[in-house]
C-alpha cells in the first residue's frame, strides 16, 4: 500500500517529454510545499519537548487542558489533563494510550499510535491531498511574541472541511488550528494559550496520576497488538472521490461479542472510518452526531449496524454509510 | 418569571426584551433560580461544584467596588489583536484572548441536503452516542490529528465522557 | 440570540454600570471557574478566595473587554493569571513569564495530578447535587429529558432541537423550562440550606 515517493520520480525521468515533465514538476512542487509543511509540523509535534495549556472550542463550549509532551529515545510520551469539565487524564506511553476517568472510576487502555502520518503517507494520499485541497501560505503572524506561519487547506469540493493552521516559525509546531465548514465558518478550534517549547520535561511529568489502578475501578482494554489487515467482505460502493482505502481488518472491541469490521479511508489530510458490526439488539440505534469537525452517522442494514465517522461534513459520512455493501 | 429566566439562559429572547427582563431579575429569588438552573446544566455536563458558591461574596464585595464604566463596545473586530499577559503582575491583568468567531455547529437539517428518501427521516432525527472504542480506533488514522500530538483526544470528552452514573453501559 | 450574545449583552450592561448584570455572569460561571482553579491552587480552603478574587479582577478589567472573544475565554485567562500571581505571592513558585520562551517547564506541575482540591463539605455537596440531578432526570418524562439533554449536553439551539424532535419551538421552550423546574424542585432544598450558598 505504501510506496516510496522515489519510484514516481524515477518514472518521470525516464519517459516524459519536456512539457509533461515540467507540468509534473510544478504539481509536485505544490504538493511538496503542502507535504513539507505537514511533515515538519508532524515531526515537531512528535519530537519536541513542550508543556502548555490548550484551549479547545466547539461552538460556545470551551475546554482547557494541560498538555505535557516528551520525546525520549525515539519514543513519544504525553499527558493531557483537563483543567475544567469532567475530570479526565489521557496518558500516552509510546504505543499505548490510557484514558483515566476518576469520577466514573474507569480507565480505558488502547493502542494509541498514529498509524497514518506524514511523511510516510502513501502516494495516493499525497496525490489526493494536492488534487482535492488548495494549499496556500496565507501569511505571517505573531502568536505569543513568536513569528508564526499561517497556511490553509481549502477544499476543492463540498465533501470536505477547510483547515487553517498556525505554525511556529522556528520549530514548525502547530500552535493553533481551525476547522472551517462549508460556509467558511470555524466550527472547531484548537490553540495553545500558553506554551514552553524545549522545556525540561521529566519522565515523571508524563506519568499517570494512578500508576496502580485502584481496585474499585473498572479497566477496559481493547485487544492487544496491531489490527490484522485482512479482507472483511465489505466495501464502500460509492466512495466520494479522493478517499483512498488505507486499512481494512477486523477488531475485537470491548463489550462486543463479535468482531467488528473496520475500514479506513483517507484523502491525505483527514480520515473516515467505517465500522460494521452484527446487530444484537432489536432496537436500531441509527442516527447521527456531530462534535465540531467530527461527524458520525449510523444506519442499519439487514442484521448489521454500519457506523461511519470522519472529519468531514455530515453529508459525506452519510453518503458513505448508505453505500456500504458486501463484496 | 422562571420561564423567562429559562429562556434568557438559552438566548431565546430579542435584544429589545433584554432590559425589561433584567429589571425583573433584580430579586434574590430570581438570582437563586438563575443560579439553580445553571447548576443543573453544570451537573449534567459532569461539572458539579467543588466549592461553596462565591456569588454572594462577590456581590457583597462589588457593593464597595467603584462602578466600572466603559464606553460602548465597538463591533467585534475580525482581525486578531491580542496582548499576552504581563509576567507576574498583580494589577488588573492584561487580557489575553484571540479572535473567536461565532462557532456554529451545522444544524441537523444540514444532513437533509443530500436528498435521501423520506424514509430516512426518522433515523436522521435521532442523536446517537459514539462508542468510545470506535472513536479511539478512528483517531489513529487521520493525518491531521498527529499534528496535535494527544490533542485530538480532547474531542473525547465532548463525545464520550462516561455519564454521571458509575455503571457504564458497554 | 445565542449563548454568547447573552453573555455579551450582560457584559455591555455591566460596562455601563449595572453590577447586577455582572453578578448574573458570576452565578453562571462560578462553578466552572472554581473547578478550574481547584486544579491549580492546591489548598481547598483557598480556592474560594482565589475564585472570588478572579471575578473581582474581571470586573475591574471590564473596560478592556472589547467583545472580540467569548466572555468565558477572557474570564478564564484572568483566572489563570490570578492563580499564578497567588502562587507567586505565596512564595510557592518562582515567577516565570507566560509566553513561548525556552526555559524550564512552567509552574503548574501540580495540575499533572488530577485531583480537585475540595473541602470535604464541598465535595459532599457536589456529589449530592450530582445524585439529585441524576435521580430527577430519571423521573422526567422522555420528551422533557430529551429536550434538556439536547440543550445542556449537546448544546443545540432551540431551532435545532425543534428540528431534531420534530416539534414547534414553543414546545421546545416549554419542555426545557418544565424539565428545569422539575429538577429544581428537588435541588432547591439542597442549595438553600446555607445563606452563603443561596447562589
Amino acid at each position: 500500500m505504501q510506496r516510496a515517493l522515489r519510484s514516481s520520480r524515477f518514472f518521470v525521468g525516464r519517459f516524459a517529454p519536456a512539457v509533461f515533465v515540467l507540468a509534473l514538476v510544478a504539481t509536485s512542487a505544490r504538493a511538496d510545499d503542502a507535504m513539507q509543511w505537514l511533515a515538519r509540523a508532524s515531526q515537531a509535534a512528535r519530537q519536541l519537548d513542550y508543556v502548555g495549556t490548550i484551549v479547545y472550542q466547539i461552538g460556545p463550549r470551551v475546554e482547557s487542558s494541560r498538555i505535557t509532551h516528551l520525546y525520549l529515545d525515539n519514543r513519544e510520551f504525553a499527558k493531557l489533563v483537563n483543567l475544567d469539565g469532567p475530570a479526565r487524564e489521557v496518558v500516552r506511553n509510546d504505543g499505548e494510550l490510557r484514558c483515566y476517568y476518576p469520577d466514573a472510576k474507569l480507565v480505558r487502555v488502547e493502542p494509541g499510535t498514529f498509524r497514518n502520518v506524514f511523511p510516510s503517507l502513501s502516494v495516493e494520499q499525497q496525490q489526493s491531498l494536492s488534487r482535492y485541497y488548495a494549499f496556500r501560505v496565507v501569511g505571517d503572524d505573531r502568536v505569543g511574541g513568536r513569528p508564526v506561519q499561517v497556511v490553509v487547506f481549502e477544499p476543492k469540493d463540498g465533501l470536505r472541511y477547510g483547515h487553517r493552521f498556525w505554525s511556529d516559525g522556528a520549530t514548525g509546531l502547530l500552535l493553533k488550528a481551525r476547522v472551517l465548514n462549508e460556509r467558511g465558518e470555524p466550527i472547531e478550534q484548537f490553540a495553545f494559550s500558553d506554551l514552553t517549547i524545549n522545556a525540561r520535561i521529566e519522565r515523571s511529568m508524563v506519568e499517570p496520576s494512578w500508576p496502580v489502578v485502584p481496585p474499585d475501578w473498572k479497566t477496559l482494554e481493547s485487544a492487544a497488538g496491531d489490527v490484522v489487515q485482512q479482507a472483511t467482505g465489505w466495501m464502500v460502493a460509492r466512495m466520494p472521490p479522493g478517499f483512498e482505502k488505507i486499512m481494512e481488518g477486523f477488531r475485537k472491541l470491548r463489550g462486543r461479542r463479535e468482531r467488528v469490521a473496520h475500514l479506513v479511508y483517507s484523502d491525505g489530510l483527514v480520515s473516515v472510518s467505517v465500522f460494521i458490526e452484527p446487530l444484537t439488539s432489536a432496537a436500531a440505534p441509527a442516527g447521527f452526531m456531530q462534535k465540531g469537525g467530527l461527524n458520525v452517522y449510523s444506519v442499519k442494514q439487514d442484521d448489521y449496524l454500519i457506523t461511519v465517522m470522519g472529519e468531514t461534513p455530515g453529508a459525506t459520512v452519510r453518503q458513505i454509510a448508505h453505500s456500504v455493501t458486501r463484496r | 418569571m422562571n420561564e423567562r429566566i429559562s429562556r434568557l439562559m438559552d438566548g431565546d429572547i430579542d435584544a429589545a426584551e433584554m432590559d425589561g427582563l433584567l429589571v425583573t431579575l433584580k430579586s434574590d429569588a430570581a438570582m437563586a433560580t438563575w443560579s439553580c438552573y445553571h447548576t443543573i446544566g453544570d451537573a449534567l455536563r459532569g461539572e458539579p461544584a467543588v466549592t461553596r458558591g462565591v456569588g454572594m461574596a462577590v456581590a457583597r464585595q462589588l457593593v464597595s467596588e467603584p462602578t466600572v464604566l466603559a464606553p460602548r463596545a465597538s463591533p467585534a473586530s475580525r482581525t486578531a489583536s491580542w496582548a499576552w499577559a504581563a509576567a507576574a503582575s498583580v494589577a488588573a491583568a492584561t487580557v489575553v484572548g484571540w479572535t473567536a468567531y461565532s462557532l456554529i455547529d451545522a444544524t441537523p437539517a444540514g444532513f437533509a441536503k443530500a436528498g435521501e428518501a423520506g424514509g430516512m427521516r426518522a433515523a436522521q432525527a435521532r442523536q446517537i452516542t459514539v462508542p468510545p472504542d470506535y472513536l479511539l480506533a478512528h483517531q489513529e488514522y487521520a493525518p491531521a490529528n498527529a499534528l496535535q500530538s494527544v490533542g485530538p483526544y480532547l474531542r473525547d470528552v465532548a463525545a464520550t465522557t462516561p455519564p454521571l452514573r458509575p455503571a457504564v453501559a458497554e | 440570540m445565542g449563548d454568547r450574545e447573552v453573555d455579551h449583552e450582560l457584559v455591555l450592561r455591566a460596562q455601563r454600570g449595572d453590577k447586577r448584570a455582572f453578578e448574573l455572569l458570576v452565578a453562571k460561571y462560578q462553578r466552572k471557574l472554581g473547578r478550574l482553579l481547584s486544579r491549580l491552587v492546591r489548598d481547598p480552603a483557598e480556592v474560594e478566595d482565589v475564585t472570588q478574587e478572579a471575578f473581582i479582577k474581571a470586573y475591574r478589567a471590564l473596560p478592556s473587554f472589547r467583545g472580540d472573544s467569548a466572555f468565558y475565554t477572557w474570564l478564564y485567562r484572568i483566572a489563570i493569571n490570578t492563580a499564578k500571581n497567588y502562587l507567586v505571592a505565596m512564595g510557592r513558585r518562582a515567577p516565570t513569564s507566560t509566553g513561548f520562551d525556552h526555559e524550564d517547564a512552567e509552574s503548574f506541575e501540580d495540575a499533572e495530578q488530577l485531583r480537585d482540591s475540595a473541602t470535604p463539605e464541598a465535595e459532599l455537596l457536589g456529589k449530592q447535587i450530582a445524585a439529585t440531578v441524576n435521580r430527577a432526570m430519571e423521573r422526567l418524562p422522555d420528551d422533557l429529558r430529551t429536550a434538556i439533554t439536547l440543550r445542556e449536553i449537546e448544546g443545540l439551539s432551540y431551532e435545532e432541537i425543534a428540528s431534531v424532535m420534530n416539534c414547534p419551538i414553543g414546545t421546545v421552550r416549554s419542555r426545557i423550562f418544565r424539565a428545569r423546574e422539575s429538577i429544581a424542585a428537588d435541588l432547591r432544598p439542597l442549595l438553600g440550606t446555607d445563606e452563603n450558598r443561596r447562589w
